[in-house]
């Protein structure tokens, strides 16, 4: 899956957990003071992102250790999550 | 031991059954003459594992086998794919299931089970249901065990709800025979089967589960297939909630509700509920002592066992066993609110997962509820739900989640909810 696609599901996922047609910017921080989501609100994003990779057919890791030592680059912005999401689909 | 002898002399003239089951009636007399299996090869303190249930031959057989002074493991099929687990753990000689006897190699030794055959008592090992790791084998003296039975009791018309491996199911058999009263052994444990047994041998006592009753409401069945006969049902093995047992209230309004806390590794303790409608229980009774250290309840029970086969003593220097529930305290009664296991810790804010199952379960197409809490980088746990919807009933997700966000904290919310039958094991427990 390219990044683009990946960032549409990504971006779904933001709106869905906070609950509007929010505009969501490639580089908008998704922890840390200048973010929207608090820190329940990206649970909500990354098991919406698990469910949707159960649906195309590929496990979305974010709970293992691997992913947690890869956690804080990845919540950098809504850029880096859908890279890592696009970058777990081909694995 | 002189069981039989003892139970003959009881049973002596009197000509009601003491077993009911599906295809007829078992008197105390025909024990003698019940086909059992041919025990003469078994030496006194082997460790004898014995699969069946509450029938003609198993209960003789088993009877037989205590007056040989073995060290019985009751075993039901239910559990035969754990059965090889079983005998390893437990160290089992020989395998009895119905006429056939098989001996299996045990090379193994065990200094209880050497103190058992030293003091030339009986042995009884049961398992506990294994909820969190392997199941434990857990060792009493049955010699101890039967003493309790020596003080005669009333007796009620009871149903065997509870396995023959369970020391509730063995309770109540012993108790019955004791006490000269009768059991109905069901067809099966399902709701249909259970409620027509209690109506047709006009059952006084059903001893259940809570994921037993859950089921039982559920099933729309009550209150019109409840006989008038029944005076007590009783819950206990896993924790009930109030939503559930005031609703039972409610539709069986000539019924006591009672609360059993029992633990395979503390014997059986008596327990009296604060009232019918009530979840806060006294424990106590002889050789009983109770305490709450940082909200976990321990007792301290003489009856308790010798200790288990495969895991270290859980009882501490002074002999109390840290039972896992946390409770809560008024006056002399305890109500069990969850188990330490189940404490959710999401960003620092604890909470036990019977909380959110308690607010689950008032939403009304609910019948049972599992929440879970599961790791995750960001908050180190957040909270899973499983539900399993009444009947055929549909759930809107997003009409529970309106429901429960206007009950729940935010971080007790759900982050993920399924739909689905919540697993119940052989033993009407949620797994």
């Amino acid at each position: 899956m390219d990044t683009e696609k990946a960032k549409e599901i990504v971006v779904k996922a933001i709106k869905t957990a906070l609950g509007g047609e929010k505009e969501i910017s490639n580089d908008m921080p998704l922890i840390g003071s200048e973010s929207s989501l608090d820190s329940m609100k990206l649970v909500e994003v990354c098991l919406s992102l698990e469910d949707a990779a159960e649906e195309i057919g590929f496990d979305f890791d974010w709970t293992s250790e691997t992913a947690m030592s890869k956690s804080r680059s990845m919540f950098r912005s809504v850029q880096d999550l859908a890279a890592e999401f696009s970058k777990q689909s081909a694995i | 031991m002189n069981l039989i002898k003892i139970l003959t002399e009881r049973w002596e003239k009197i000509d009601h059954p003491f077993l009911i089951h599906d295809t007829g009636a078992l008197r105390f007399g025909d024990i003698k003459s019940a086909i059992a299996a041919d025990l003469d090869d078994i030496q006194p303190g082997e460790v004898v594992a014995l699969i069946g249930d509450f029938d003609p031959a198993t209960i003789a057989t088993m009877l037989r086998l205590i007056d040989k002074g073995v060290i019985l493991v009751p075993l039901t099929t239910d559990t035969i794919m754990q059965h090889e687990y079983f005998f390893k753990s437990s160290l089992v000689d020989v395998v009895v299931h119905g006429s056939s006897i098989k001996r299996i190699k045990n090379s193994q030794d065990h200094s209880l089970i050497k103190e058992l055959r030293a003091k030339k008592h009986a042995g009884l090992v049961l398992f506990s249901t294994g909820t969190t790791g392997r199941p434990k084998a857990i060792l009493h003296d049955l010699t101890f065990f039967l003493k309790r039975f020596e003080t005669p009791r009333p007796t009620l018309k009871t149903i065997n709800f509870l396995l023959f491996d369970h020391i509730g199911g063995l309770n109540t058999l012993f108790h019955t025979l004791f006490n000269k009263g009768t059991i109905v052994a069901p067809k099966s444990r399902n709701v249909i089967d259970i409620l027509e047994a209690c109506n047709t041998h006009k059952v006084e006592v059903l001893p259940t589960t809570p994921t037993f009753l859950r089921m039982m409401l559920m099933s729309g069945l009550i209150p019109d297939k409840v006989p008038k006969t029944l005076k007590i049902i009783t819950y206990g093995t896993e924790r009930m909630d109030q939503p559930t047992l005031s609703q039972l209230c409610t539709l069986l309004p000539t019924v006591d509700f009672r609360q059993t806390f029992g633990m395979s590794e503390l014997g059986i303790v008596r327990v009296k509920s604060e009232a019918r409608n009530s979840l806060f229980m006294k424990i106590g009774g002889e050789g009983v002592a109770t305490r709450v250290i940082n909200q976990v309840l321990e007792i301290r029970s003489d009856s308790r066992m010798l200790g288990y086969l495969n895991a270290p003593s859980p009882f501490d220097n002074e002999g109390w066993y840290h039972t896992k529930d946390i409770v809560e305290v008024k006056d002399d009664y305890y109500k069990v609110i969850g188990r330490t296991s189940e404490v959710i810790n999401v960003g620092g804010l604890k909470f036990m997962a019977s909380e959110v199952e308690r607010v689950v379960l008032e939403y009304a197409k609910v019948a049972l509820a599992k929440a879970e809490g599961k790791e995750n980088p960001i908050t180190g746990q957040h909270v899973e739900l499983t539900i399993q919807p009444i009947g055929n009933s549909e759930i809107d997700k997003t009409d529970l989640k309106i429901f429960l966000s206007s009950r729940l904290p935010s971080h007790m919310m759900p982050k993920r909810l399924r739909v689905k039958d919540v697993e119940v094991g052989h033993r009407y427990k949620k797994m």
